[in-house]
């Protein structure tokens, strides 16, 4: 938190007029707000001549050269964000796949409730058959782990066996590879001499073959991925755009943030917080800086 | 990054004169409402409230309401905070969301500029504000605007989002609710934002809490937005109030805490920040129909209007 006295800081940085000089001296003395009110009730004047802020590592003062520097970031920031059809050409991609969504929303809601109704009548048969396979797996496991303790030497070869399908498991998982996942199951249940793939065949003889998605939905689905991959791919943009801008300016990100936020303030009008020299370098570079920082 | 510079830009204001002359013992932030019989605290940071269950009398009762065109009123409040937040002026709108039909309106045009203003508002327009925060040209998160999203959810802890429904009731929900809710066919505008102020019944968020879990201090000119517990839509934009309107949006003013407080004062059950600094622009129109504005300094990608039904 700020001390409040800074506010008469501020204040005072604001005014600078000589008509108000006195209230220099003043100011050093003011602790509390009850002094504030005294300088309101002294007239000082807010809107007296700019005095420019202090210069720092990111607020620099916006010289000619730093003006230039500012409009070349600019120049590249604004390149990127537009190269090969840039943003613009992404959000046109985007909203014809919006217009897109009405109908595409209405041709999947049409066979949705009987594509759901079919799929959870399929996943309650295929729960009960697996389910019923299980208590079968069960004495299964029973019976290969008892044969394990009759024979040591065939354990620890299962038991080898195991932890290597284990690690096939963990780098199916950390991979995302749906099919090696499915490998590496089947081969772990193979150890406690189950077979998936028989399972497999037992449930589509029972259940049938799980219900397609119908193409109406596969076809929503696959806008909206294409919509969020898009918005992803717009995000990217802007954020190389941010990261070129700094570089072609040779500013840092946020000198360069600082300096485009300041200029724009002065083309825009608000002219209090700059020196005289500051606002020669951007009046005359003010049509160019306009092009980018549109009031 | 805008943010960012703001907070540097801010500094640099402080900055300027002789700290070291004025510095003074840190004590809690606290916010008084200013009247023609001084100044009455009504906010403490330390005995701060973690859920805000009703307005503040003392907030409540020194807004000026002004009627404005159906469905919309606009009322002015002083305030008196900490450091430079010592001249805030808050201006304030209601409306009603049962007279007026809000819409968000997509304002980046074919060069990725950002296009839009409070002058873009028709003379059919009511109220206009500037929504939600961007980055570099694009709005910040999820962006429904005339029906159609243009941008998916953004992700963050702190995130809000503001939805219309096709029947025009608004609400605030939490920004990690949105994968589902984006998918409904019932959604006519929205727009994501950040930081929640409120959230809930008038939660103030725990990260907004002492001890603060992000940059509880630095003070800039705001902008927030929120619902209250009539259903009205509750739009508070800060002005520096030292140096006239010319001077209202440089980037002076209250701490995020102050405005979760301000907004839970004021009545918000829900509440988040909107872009501030030289973004905020505001536009009522008054009774007789003429526009009532608070200008911002540049354009920005996105904005929420609301005509009357």
């Amino acid at each position: 938190m700020l001390p409040r006295p800074i506010a008469l800081v501020l204040l005072l940085a604001l005014a600078a007029a000589p008509a108000n000089a006195q209230l220099g001296g003043l100011a050093k003395k003011m602790k509390d707000k009850a002094v504030q009110a005294a300088a309101e009730k002294a007239g000082v004047d807010t809107k007296n001549a700019p005095t420019p802020p202090t210069y720092d590592d990111v607020i620099l003062e916006l010289t000619a050269p730093r003006v230039e520097a500012l409009l070349k970031g600019l120049g590249a920031s604004q390149a990127v964000l537009t190269a090969d059809g840039g943003i613009p050409a992404i959000l046109k991609e985007r909203e014809a796949i919006e217009a897109q969504m009405p109908a595409l929303n209405d041709r999947a809601s049409a066979v949705s409730s009987g594509y759901y109704n079919a799929r959870n009548r399929w996943s309650s048969c295929e729960n009960d058959t697996r389910d019923a396979l299980g208590k079968t797996h069960e004495d299964e496991v029973r019976k290969a782990t008892a044969a394990m303790i009759a024979n040591p030497t065939g354990a620890a070869e299962r038991m080898r066996n195991a932890t290597a399908y284990q690690q096939e498991l963990a780098n199916a998982v950390a991979s995302g590879d749906s099919v090696a996942l499915k490998k590496a199951t089947a081969n772990y249940y193979k150890i406690w001499g189950i077979d998936l793939a028989k399972d497999d065949a037992v449930v589509k003889a029972k259940c049938g073959a799980p219900p397609a998605m119908p193409q109406a939905m596969a076809e929503l689905d696959r806008a909206n991925a294409r919509k969020d991959s898009l918005d992803v791919k717009a995000r990217a943009i802007e954020n190389r755009a941010v990261l070129e801008g700094s570089k072609a300016s040779g500013l840092t990100e946020q000198q360069f943030a600082m300096a485009r936020e300041r200029a724009q303030m002065a083309v825009t009008g608000t002219r209090t917080r700059f020196s005289k020299g500051e606002l020669a370098a951007i009046d005359a570079r003010k049509a160019e800086l306009l092009a980018y920082l549109k009031p | 990054m805008i943010r960012t510079a703001a907070l540097v830009l801010a500094a640099a204001f402080v900055a300027a004169g002789e700290p070291a002359t004025f510095v003074a013992a840190l004590e809690p932030a606290t916010l008084s409402v200013r009247g023609a019989n001084g100044r009455t605290p009504w906010w403490r940071e330390d005995r701060a409230p973690v859920q805000w269950e009703r307005a503040h009398p003392v907030v409540t009762r020194a807004v000026a309401w002004h009627r404005g065109a159906p469905g919309v009123e606009w009322g002015e409040l002083s305030l008196e905070g900490d450091g430079e937040a010592w001249r805030t002026r808050v201006i304030i709108a209601r409306v009603d969301p049962r007279r007026v039909r809000f819409d968000v309106q997509w304002g980046v045009d074919s060069a990725a500029q950002s296009v839009w203003s409070i002058a873009k508002a028709s003379a059919n327009v009511n109220f206009a504000v500037n929504a939600g925060q961007f980055t570099a040209t694009l709005p910040w998160g999820w962006v429904v605007a005339g029906g159609q999203e243009r941008l998916g959810p953004g992700r963050g802890p702190l995130s809000s989002a503001f939805i219309v429904d096709r029947a025009g009731t608004v609400r605030v929900v939490d920004g990690d609710t949105l994968s589902v809710i984006r998918r409904s066919s019932d959604i006519a505008a929205a727009f994501q934002s950040y930081p929640s102020l409120l959230t809930g019944d008038g939660t103030v968020p725990v990260a907004l809490r002492t001890p603060c879990a992000i940059n509880c201090t630095h003070r800039d000119a705001r902008l927030a937005i929120g619902l209250d517990r009539n259903g009205l839509v509750l739009v508070a934009l800060t002005r520096f109030d030292a140096g006239g309107e010319a001077l209202g949006f440089i980037p002076l003013g209250l701490t995020v805490p102050e405005m979760a407080a301000l907004m839970g004062a004021l009545g918000a059950r829900q509440a988040m920040l909107l872009d501030g600094g030289i973004s905020a622009q505001m536009l009522v129109r008054d009774a007789r129909g003429a526009a009532r504005t608070w200008r911002g300094v540049r354009r920005v990608p996105l904005g929420l209007v609301a005509v009357a039904r």
